[in-house]
């Protein structure tokens, strides 16, 4: 027997079942989020994850984050996936004494980027930089309080028309939801290049990320630049130590799994594997070729979960289109454990 | 027009048949063609297909039903056509993603020279799909019997892509036991 011969069989499936499945009615139920309107119940899970770090590490260190100017910077925090880094950076400047700091997480690749904290702006840089005589290859993060994402959006556009030779309102790699903007100076291999990204901050404002390139560089730092916005997220740090021991748990276990699974090494990861869990890997460590463009979780319940389903949409070396690792995690006497990982296109 | 009435048109030869049964099914016909060819013109020829097989067909064979009777015409028009333009590495649609999570369901290192009756995996196909929950069958089916993307599945049902795509995968696991239960697998 082949999957053809299956696929044929299937045709023979009954009437009755055939017409159920188009009546649509299975199940309305709206499907579950993570993250309801006004509160950001998902982030605060990436942010629970890590330990607390004050900043601190040495000026040499490149991946250090210096505050800034009017403690524009409350905390760091970072969690590692190979050589990932999570990354989580919590802004004050500009709010209220009382306002709870809107915060980020985002993932990015250390052994590619370097990040910096120049004031309130937060920078990934290449490593290995281009030449000076090229633009520079960069995305910038800014938070905007009080600047909903449309009017930063409009602002930003106007700004570009004095320095870009064209303006348009998607960015060159849009993502998912929201405004987004692409500025350029025209085709030739060395032209400018900007793709802009417009974040609500669930407190009003917004944040603008910032990614700029040149055209020879359009598939690969632009495109980086573009799976790391799209793993941006935004969280409140009020409500962080509100949200229930399995949500940090389910990102520990995520994270540790991941590591794991793309560096081919599911040793690493054994005591989290269910009995009998089927773990299907690329058969090799791939970190190194590795951009994650985003993590989607879903758990059955949100008060009582038992089970989560979790995506991690990534790519290997900029090749076109996406790969998801799809994992499903049960929970049980406190702790998630993974029932199965596989690959899918 | 009534299923009843169109079946009678083709009974008596009357020309119209094709029109109102065209009228009535065209478009569901041609969406299962499209989600397994995604091209237009060969969406389109398969439908056309479809209308001339359900002439030859009707008599002797009387449907009770004509929209489940159609569409299996169909989907066998669209996978033949598609496994043709596979040979020539053209086009594919959702089929070439179906045929591999199916695989799934198969073992290893299948014997190239078993012959599995045809009859007897669709007598078991069907047995299981009635063993399945409403819910994960119904999924099953939308994937795998009419080939839409899993995006479609989870908007239909309004369903979470993750619950989708994990129901599949449970399903599979279950279809693969089942086949090998009733030693329809080495």
């Amino acid at each position: 027997m082949n999957e053809e011969q299956l696929f044929m069989a299937i045709g023979a499936a009954d009437d009755a079942l055939l017409r159920r499945s188009e009546s649509g009615t299975v199940n309305r139920k709206p499907s579950k989020r993570w993250v309801k309107a006004g509160a950001a119940a998902a982030c605060l899970a990436l942010l629970a994850t890590a330990a607390l770090y004050l900043p601190g590490s040495g000026p040499d260190d490149p991946n250090s984050i210096s505050p800034g100017p009017a403690q524009s910077v409350v905390s760091q925090t970072g969690a590692s996936v190979g050589s990932f880094h999570l990354f989580a950076v919590c802004y004050a400047a500009g709010l209220p004494e009382n306002a709870a700091p809107p915060d980020f997480a985002l993932y990015y690749n250390d052994s590619i980027y370097a990040s910096r904290q120049d004031g309130a702006v937060f920078s990934l840089v290449p490593l290995d930089a281009p030449p000076a005589s090229l633009p520079e290859c960069k995305l910038q993060i800014t938070h905007r309080p009080g600047v909903a994402p449309e009017e930063a959006a409009a602002q930003l556009r106007t700004e570009l028309s004095a320095s870009y030779d064209t303006v348009s309102d998607s960015a060159q790699w849009p993502l998912s939801g929201g405004a987004s903007l692409h500025a350029g100076n025209g085709t030739d291999w060395d032209a400018a290049q900007l793709d802009a990204w417009f974040a609500d901050d669930l407190q009003g404002g917004s944040f603008v990320l910032v990614s700029t390139y040149f055209t020879e560089a359009t598939e690969g730092h632009g495109l980086r630049f573009a799976d790391i916005a799209n793993t941006f997220r935004v969280s409140n740090a009020a409500a962080l130590d509100a949200s229930p021991l399995w949500v940090a748990s389910l990102y520990e276990t995520t994270e540790a799994v991941m590591d794991a699974f793309f560096a081919d090494a599911p040793r690493k990861a054994a005591a989290l594997l269910a009995s009998g869990a089927s773990f299907d890997t690329y058969g090799r460590d791939v970190r190194d070729e590795l951009s994650i463009a985003g993590l989607n979780y879903t758990v059955d319940n949100d008060e009582t979960p038992s089970t989560a389903i979790v995506s991690v949409a990534h790519r290997l070396d900029l090749e076109d289109s996406m790969t998801y690792l799809t994992m499903e995690l049960t929970y049980q006497d406190g702790s998630w454990q993974v029932a199965w990982a596989m690959l899918e296109k | 027009m009534e299923d009843q009435k169109i079946i009678d048109l083709f009974l008596q030869r009357k020309d119209d048949a094709i029109d109102q049964t065209s009228q009535k099914y065209g478009k569901y016909c041609y969406a299962i063609a499209w989600n397994i060819l995604s091209n237009r013109q060969d969406a389109e020829e398969c439908v056309n297909d479809t209308w001339l097989n359900a002439w030859n067909a009707i008599p002797p064979h009387r449907p009770e039903r004509l929209r489940p009777f159609l569409g299996k015409i169909t989907r066998a028009c669209a996978f033949n056509r598609c496994k043709a333009q596979r040979a020539q590495k053209r086009g594919g649609g959702e089929l070439p993603l179906i045929l591999e999570e199916l695989e799934s369901c198969l073992p290893a290192a299948p014997s190239a020279a078993e012959e599995t009756e045809a009859a007897a995996l669709e007598d078991s196909v069907s047995r299981f799909l009635h063993t399945l929950p409403e819910q994960e069958c119904s999924i099953f089916l939308r994937r795998y019997w009419f080939a839409e993307p899993l995006s479609e599945i989870a908007r239909r049902y309004g369903l979470n892509l993750n619950t989708v795509k994990s129901s599949l995968h449970r399903s599979r696991g279950k279809l693969k036991r089942h086949l090998e239960r009733e030693e329809l697998l080495p």
